[in-house]
């Protein structure tokens, strides 16, 4: 007994001792004066970004994804005068070329003087198996100019601690894309943003050219100002350095059609058709049903299943009225009067209408989604993406808008599920229960959610009183759509071939190995694969 | 015995309190937390910080979570299902756990005594190659390995079994991932039997029981075996802790939303509460089921009894 007194106490001890949480952050700034500070040096950055053989690390990856030719991927953002991809405009700006990078490399060894240079590489290994190849596949290129790299392999929530902490070199990270502007990526990289730029890229001008497109009221001067911030960024001060655009891999069953990939928005599920009941694979389970307290994919592909706003996405990524039935706009283009439509309503788990859509639940949702105590990561998207000055229910059905000034994505960006209507009271009455079950939420889109079996599978059937289910039924939309979690790949493939599933996604060896299969589908995701160099990393 | 029993199960309790507070300190060593998102600004991290009582210090968070475990709450998770009561999470995954891993330890315990009965009974002869054979083979082929053959071969080629989990057919598609989990401890079983029983074969009560003649089934039952299964149950212990608590590759493989699966997520994502909470039911099983073992040799061997009442 006196033992393990003896082991408490000295572990209180401990306890005392180590005390608070482990909040980090800021960049280490405390390092002697005297020490080599390599990434300042433009010419090791400018020897990164020309080693890289970008085409061959993506066709490496054999899962549809593509060589980055800019910090903005291919399909984020159209021109919104000409309708051109924003790389149609802004052209390749990064290029691959041996024989410049090892001059660079030289130049850069001789400034610094030093025999060598060695690069701690730090990335993922629980992010995917394509970031694992990429990272190894950067290092031989970077090897091949005279590097001496050393692969950091950590977890994610460690290595994302880290570059919040400053504690690393370069790291292959990535940025998936809020909304379909090349603001969603441009702000990263300002100077004042400590939360994304870990790597503590600080430039004047690139911060005054977004500053200024950003303030522009003339949608073709804030384009070319992005395009050249973009080219200040990448190819001026080789600030931060892409590699690659994610492709994904998979396997959807040749009969059913009808689901909409979008690189810079949510997944829309809604228009299968082709089986009545369809089982879908996702490899990862539901996070929140809250839609206002989500942040990843699979939460929001599951709430646009049930859950509709204002408007939403069709196939090309254009956006058409949903839960509105007509808008106005002001003439300088600052005022949005929505009117909900007034069949849009709240309906349970059994399919019973509980109350209507009114305009009071559009302001409940944006006041909650902004307030500090729901702490939510997306609070931002009101003011800095669509811009919203105030909102208010001007009647039952009406729902006003003011913005600070024309939003030429506005009305796109409102299909994103966190500004989506919510029911207060339903809300209160449920509490801390809100969104944990199929019996805690209510649905005013296209499905129900029937039920959620955390980590196994989740079902949605029609909601018959939305308001275009007779649409959907006589487009032949699928009466049931089941997301099961599968996370193994060849089981998963068998429960393919025997029937029982619709969709496989595919990883690793599994690409290669059924990239003619019939289905196979290789799709183009958002998601941006750049090397973060942090410049003020002391050696 | 009763106060026997009494005292280890008083410090099962203290040794329970410990592991929690070493689980608690673990956590708040390992790097990241579960807010580290390159979505959430600094502010707003330290808005979640405080809003799941994240910033108080962490001898104030262990009572706390100590106190509200008395209760039965463990808290929320913060990442793999957020805002999710942690208890209710652990509670609707160990019941697939504990199915899959009773139903392997059953088959793992039957198999492997009758292998390892056969091998002792049998030394020497091609039936003791045989069934050496089979365990070397048991003990060297990973679970996902024997997992995918049968997958292919059973669930897809013949089509007898489901080839994944199945929330409406449960018995039937646990089958397979209960066999493919019971391939090491049938193994592990089967080789320990094997070779006490020769040790306690050898010996020489058992030649006097032979010299009285003893009818051989007789004296295996009632003098072999019982003297053999005492070791046994001393590794069967821990087999059966770490059946019952799931196995992560086995549950990823056949879909099952089990408790290994739940740990490891939980462990990537620094979801503190269900970590601790995985690990906390991991230790939990473990006493009871060591205190569970230490029991039960006093009713296999009374020596170990009366020794134990001695002291």
């Amino acid at each position: 007994m006196k033992k393990i007194l003896a082991v408490l106490l000295t572990l209180l001890i401990l306890v005392g001792c180590s005390g608070g949480g482990n909040n980090g952050g800021g960049n280490t700034d405390n390092a002697p004066a005297d020490d080599v500070i390599i990434y300042q040096n433009e010419n090791v950055r400018k020897a990164i970004a020309y080693a890289i053989d970008r085409e061959a690390v993506a066709k490496s990856l054999n899962d549809g994804s593509v060589a980055a030719e800019g910090i903005i991927p291919f399909k984020l953002a159209s021109n919104p005068v000409t309708g051109a991809d924003f790389r149609d405009d802004a052209g390749k700006i990064v290029s691959y070329d041996v024989d410049q990078a090892k001059q660079f490399y030289a130049t850069a060894c001789e400034e610094l003087g030093k025999k060598e240079l060695s690069i701690d590489l730090l990335y993922g290994t629980n992010e995917g198996d394509s970031v694992i190849k990429a990272a190894e596949q950067i290092a031989y290129y970077l090897e091949e100019v005279g590097f001496k790299v050393n692969l950091v392999s950590k977890q994610k929530k460690e290595r994302l601690q880290m570059m919040t902490d400053g504690d690393y070199e370069v790291c292959l990270t990535r940025w998936g894309p809020d909304y379909a502007d090349p603001q969603t990526y441009m702000d990263l990289f300002v100077s004042t943003n400590t939360s994304n730029n870990s790597g503590r890229y600080n430039s004047a001008t690139y911060d005054q050219l977004v500053a200024d497109a950003e303030a522009s009221l003339d949608m073709t001067e804030r384009w070319n100002k992005f395009i050249e911030a973009e080219k200040q960024l990448v190819a001026v001060d080789f600030g931060d350095i892409p590699v690659f655009q994610a492709g994904g891999a998979m396997i959807i069953r040749p009969t059913i059609s009808g689901i909409e990939f979008h690189s810079a928005a949510v997944d829309n599920y809604r228009h299968i058709v082709g089986k009545d009941n369809v089982t879908l694979v996702t490899n990862t389970d539901i996070i929140y049903l809250d839609n206002q307290v989500a942040t990843d994919g699979t939460s929001f592909i599951a709430q646009t299943m049930f859950l509709s706003g204002l408007t939403e996405l069709d196939a090309d990524g254009n956006w058409k009225l949903d839960l509105a039935d007509s808008y106005e706009v002001s003439d300088d283009g600052t005022v949005y009067t929505f009117k909900i439509r007034d069949d849009a309503n709240w309906v349970d788990k059994s399919g019973n209408v509980v109350a209507p859509v009114t305009a009071q639940d559009f302001v409940d949702s944006w006041d909650r989604l902004v307030s500090e105590d729901l702490a939510s990561e997306y609070a931002w998207w009101i003011s800095d993406v669509l811009l919203a000055d105030s909102w208010e229910a001007v009647d039952e059905k009406t729902f006003k808008v003011t913005l600070s000034k024309p939003n030429g994505i506005f009305m796109g960006c409102l299909a994103f599920p966190s500004c989506f209507p919510i029911n207060k009271a339903f809300i209160d009455e449920k509490g801390d229960q809100y969104a944990t079950s199929a019996d805690t939420v209510l649905s005013c889109g296209p499905y129900i959610l029937d039920s959620w079996t955390p980590g196994y599978s989740y079902e949605f059937v029609p909601n018959n009183n939305y308001y275009f289910r007779s649409d959907y039924d006589a487009a032949g939309t699928a009466k049931k759509v089941v997301f099961r979690v599968l996370e193994d790949t060849q089981t998963a493939l068998m429960e393919y071939e025997a029937g029982n599933i619709d969709t496989v996604i595919l990883s690793g060896e599994q690409v290669d190995a059924n990239k003619n299969a019939e289905g196979f589908v290789n799709r183009l995701q958002g998601y941006l694969f750049y090397l973060s160099i942090n410049i003020n990393h002391y050696e | 015995m009763k106060k026997y029993i009494l005292k280890r199960v008083l410090i099962s309790l203290a040794t329970l309190f410990v592991i929690l507070l070493v689980l608690f300190i673990l956590m708040d060593l390992m790097p990241g937390t579960p807010f580290n998102d390159e979505k959430l600004t600094e502010a707003q991290k330290a808005l979640l910080y405080a809003k799941y009582g994240l910033d108080k210090p962490l001898i104030t968070r262990f009572f706390l979570y100590a106190k509200n475990m008395l209760k039965g709450d463990l808290g929320v998770s913060y990442a793999i299902n957020k805002n999710f009561a942690v208890s209710e999470m652990v509670k609707d995954r160990l019941g697939i756990s504990l199915a899959v891993g009773g139903m392997a330890m059953l088959i793992g315990t039957i198999l492997g005594l009758i292998l390892g009965i056969l091998a002792a009974l049998n030394h020497n002869s091609w039936i003791d190659n045989l069934c050496s054979a089979i365990s070397v083979i048991g003990v060297s082929i990973p679970s996902y390995v024997c997992a995918l053959l049968l997958c292919y071969f059973i669930a897809y080629k013949l089509g007898w079994l489901p080839i994944l989990y199945n929330v409406e057919q449960p018995f039937v598609s646990l089958i397979l991932p209960a066999i493919a989990l019971s391939v090491s401890p049938t193994a592990n079983i089967a080789r320990f039997t094997r070779s006490e029983m020769i040790d306690v074969l050898n010996s020489d009560y058992i030649l006097l029981v032979q010299s009285k003649g003893v009818k051989n089934w007789k004296m295996i039952f009632s003098h072999v075996l019982r003297n053999t299964l005492i070791p046994v149950i001393t590794v069967m212990g821990p087999i059966l802790v770490n059946l019952l608590t799931g196995s992560s590759v086995i549950e990823k493989i056949f879909g099952i939303p089990g408790i290994g699966r739940l740990m490891i997520t939980a462990i990537q994502e620094n979801d503190y509460n269900v970590t601790i909470a995985c690990a906390f039911v991991y230790s939990v099983m473990y006493i009871v089921v060591m205190l569970f073992v230490d029991i039960l040799y006093g009713v296999i061997d009374p020596r170990i009894r009366i020794a134990k009442e001695d002291k």
